[in-house]
């Protein structure tokens, strides 16, 4: 592309550079551009010949890729402040008032109260782990005028200052202060806009109780997974050595069934460990009975149970309808289902 | 029984041990309305401000200048000013309308706001941009006050430099209420807080809901960047500009070109790419060995290069 042999090349290089950043024109009508403004270059900064450049390189004045971006210079503009005509100015202005005509009181924030300190610490964390998250990495000295909260906490601060020493100064000029709750007149702003903010306090209270709650059942519901993971686990082991028991006892290596007497005092399901609570979980046992014998009958007539009726067959009463559906299954149908679902062995 | 009239006996004991004389009560801060009303003093300071706009405002601008009308009971309304009329013209309205302040508010490309602050028979003028606009309709703003109470003017105490305590002296003639104005409340409940923050004036206006200093915020908000002072009322000499003023144009017009750039600097970066790449794919000359002929397509020769396995079934 270039010839390499040119003693102009690295310049040449540079400028391709910066002219590129710049322009960013088509490749090969740039190419005589470029030795255009070479041209032009050398001629300004006093480089006519080869022998220069190479003297200059060796004393190491220039060297590759050393050249930046060239910035434009702008003029620098003049900024006026003229600060005898501003004093002069304040002097000239200046009215000889009593402070009660003025009212302007010069204020540093008042010291924060506790409680509000320890809202803007929670603030900062809040916010320190959303920077985070954001990835973004402005740092919190600097962010005093981007963090609304804390900026708004300093102006608050400012006014509560004013009021304690404006109101001070009031009292001992014998003025009226604050506005009696029973005094009307007309106010800034309307009663029915006043009406509307506090629809939206009402809301956004209502709002932050429900986003609350939200949360609360959230967290129930995790550990509510957590404990039943570990019941379910518990089981499994236990059933695994049982099987284990079972084994050797089959293979003759233990003579003793008497694991399986523990077994059934022994809570298999959902209780606690080796403790025995024979009468509790024999009580529940009855309860899980009585509850499936409600679902799914019990005693009656045996008697044809297996036979198939019309409806049965056809699908269209009212009993096809509840299976369909999946709802709670009740009499003799969903016994012959259960029945058929199983394998004979099974049974 | 016995204990009941002991401890009734101690309780009186308690009750006579308490002094009568009680330490004197600063007079009551909270007039009760039932008491007579003062007469009110002499009006003094009989300062008004003109508050006006140009044409085409934009509806925020619109409404912070109601709300500086609503909030300054000594302000004089005027229809909005041609933007074509020189400025100089508000100083003949004002004389008219006997002002001695001016409010002029302006709006450009329906974006940026600008705030004039005058005095009109001597000067000096301010102009402000005016940023970060909120006004008093706006919900959040929980507070409300008296129509024409008078407010405190609160200044952060960093106002020293000479253009900063000339703005806020204008400020205080300007946005404070003259005592005794037949349209003012008698009553103080509301704050102004000016403060300088990253060299702009952030304003605040504050409800007084109780002594201890507890607040809340009425509105309107804003934040006045100055731009320029100058010695006369809507002219004159600059007596101060602000070094670190940027206009909002030339703001847009950086964003603006740091996107070009990007761009620029993407297409550089294609073309360079463009020119390492090589002609021609030159790869292992080895790999002539794995460009092979399938099976089905061997004639003759080839065919013995291949065998195929037979399927095992």
């Amino acid at each position: 592309m270039r010839d390499p042999l040119d003693s102009n090349s690295f310049i040449h290089d540079v400028l391709l550079f910066t002219d590129m950043v710049v322009t960013s024109d088509a490749d090969s009508s740039s190419d005589i551009e470029y030795s255009d403004i070479d041209e032009r270059e050398a001629i300004e900064d006093g480089i006519d010949s080869d022998g220069e450049i190479q003297r200059k390189f060796a004393k190491g004045e220039i060297a590759p890729g050393l050249h930046g971006k060239i910035q434009p210079q702008t003029p620098k503009k003049e900024h006026k402040n003229n600060l005898k005509g501003l004093r002069n100015k304040l002097i000239e202005i200046k009215m000889d008032l009593p402070w009660i005509e003025r009212f302007d009181l010069i204020n540093e924030p008042a010291p924060m109260a506790p409680e509000l300190s320890a809202e803007i610490a929670e603030h900062s964390q809040t916010k320190l782990k959303r920077m985070k998250g954001q990835k973004m990495d402005i740092p919190m000295a600097d962010d005093q005028i981007h963090d609304d909260f804390q900026r708004e906490m300093q102006f608050y601060r400012q006014g509560q200052a004013a009021v304690m020493e404006g109101y001070s100064r009031l009292t001992t000029l014998d003025l009226p202060t604050n506005r009696p709750e029973d005094y009307f007149a007309q106010m800034a702003k309307s009663d029915e806009h006043m009406q509307k903010v506090r629809r939206r306090l009402v809301k956004k209270q209502i709002g932050l109780e429900i986003s609350e709650r939200v949360k609360k059942i959230r967290e129930m519901k995790k550990y509510g997974k957590k404990v039943q993971l570990e019941v379910e686990k518990r089981k499994q082991q236990e059933k695994k050595e049982m099987m284990t028991k079972v084994k050797m006892f089959r293979k003759h290596k233990s003579n003793t069934i008497d694991f399986l007497e523990e077994g059934k005092n022994q809570p298999l399901r959902g209780g606690g460990g080796g403790q025995n609570k024979p009468q509790s979980q024999f009580s529940k046992g009855k309860l899980k009975r009585s509850q499936k014998d409600k679902a799914y009958g019990f005693g009656g007539r045996k008697k044809n149970m297996k036979r198939n009726r019309g409806d049965d067959t056809w699908g269209d009463g009212p009993l096809a309808s509840k299976k369909s559906k999946g709802g709670p299954m009740q009499g003799r149908g969903n016994k012959n289902k259960k029945s058929s679902k199983r394998g004979k062995g099974r049974r | 029984m016995g204990k009941r009239k002991r401890l009734l006996q101690e309780k009186k004991s308690e009750e006579e041990e308490v002094p009568i004389e009680l330490p004197a009560l600063p007079p009551p801060r909270v007039r009760d309305s039932d008491e007579p009303v003062k007469k009110k003093g002499k009006w003094m300071n009989r300062k008004r401000v003109l508050v006006l706009s140009a044409r085409g405002l934009t509806h925020r601008c619109r409404h912070l200048m109601n709300d500086m009308r609503s909030l300054l009971p000594h302000s004089k309304p005027e229809p909005s000013k041609e933007r074509k009329d020189d400025l100089k013209v508000i100083n003949e309205i004002a004389e008219v309308k006997n002002c001695d302040k001016c409010l002029y508010f302006e709006s450009r490309k329906g974006q940026d706001y600008y705030l004039w602050l005058s005095s009109i028979q001597q000067g000096p003028s301010v102009k402000f941009q005016v940023l970060n606009v909120h006004t008093m309709k706006e919900l959040k703003m929980s507070g409300n006050c008296l129509k024409g109470s008078r407010p405190l003017l609160s200044f952060d105490d960093s106002f020293n430099a000479p253009h900063w305590a000339l703005i806020k002296e204008l400020l205080i003639q300007t946005l404070g209420t003259p005592n005794h104005h037949p349209k003012s409340q008698p009553f103080h409940d509301h704050v102004f807080t000016f403060t300088l923050l990253d060299e702009k004036i952030w304003f605040r206006n504050f409800e007084i809901i109780d002594m201890n200093g507890k607040l809340a915020e009425i509105g309107p908000r804003f934040v006045l960047d100055p731009v320029k002072i100058f010695e006369g009322s809507f002219g004159g000499a600059t007596l101060w500009d602000n070094p670190n003023y940027i206009s909002p144009n030339t703001h847009r017009q950086t964003i603006r070109k740091a996107l070009g750039l990007k761009y620029v600097n993407k297409t550089y970066e294609r073309q360079l790419a463009m020119k390492r790449r090589p002609d021609q794919l030159v790869g292992d000359p080895t790999n002539e060995i794995f460009q092979t002929k399938a099976p089905e397509d061997a004639k003759g020769q080839e065919k013995q290069l291949f065998i195929r396995k037979k399927n095992m079934k």
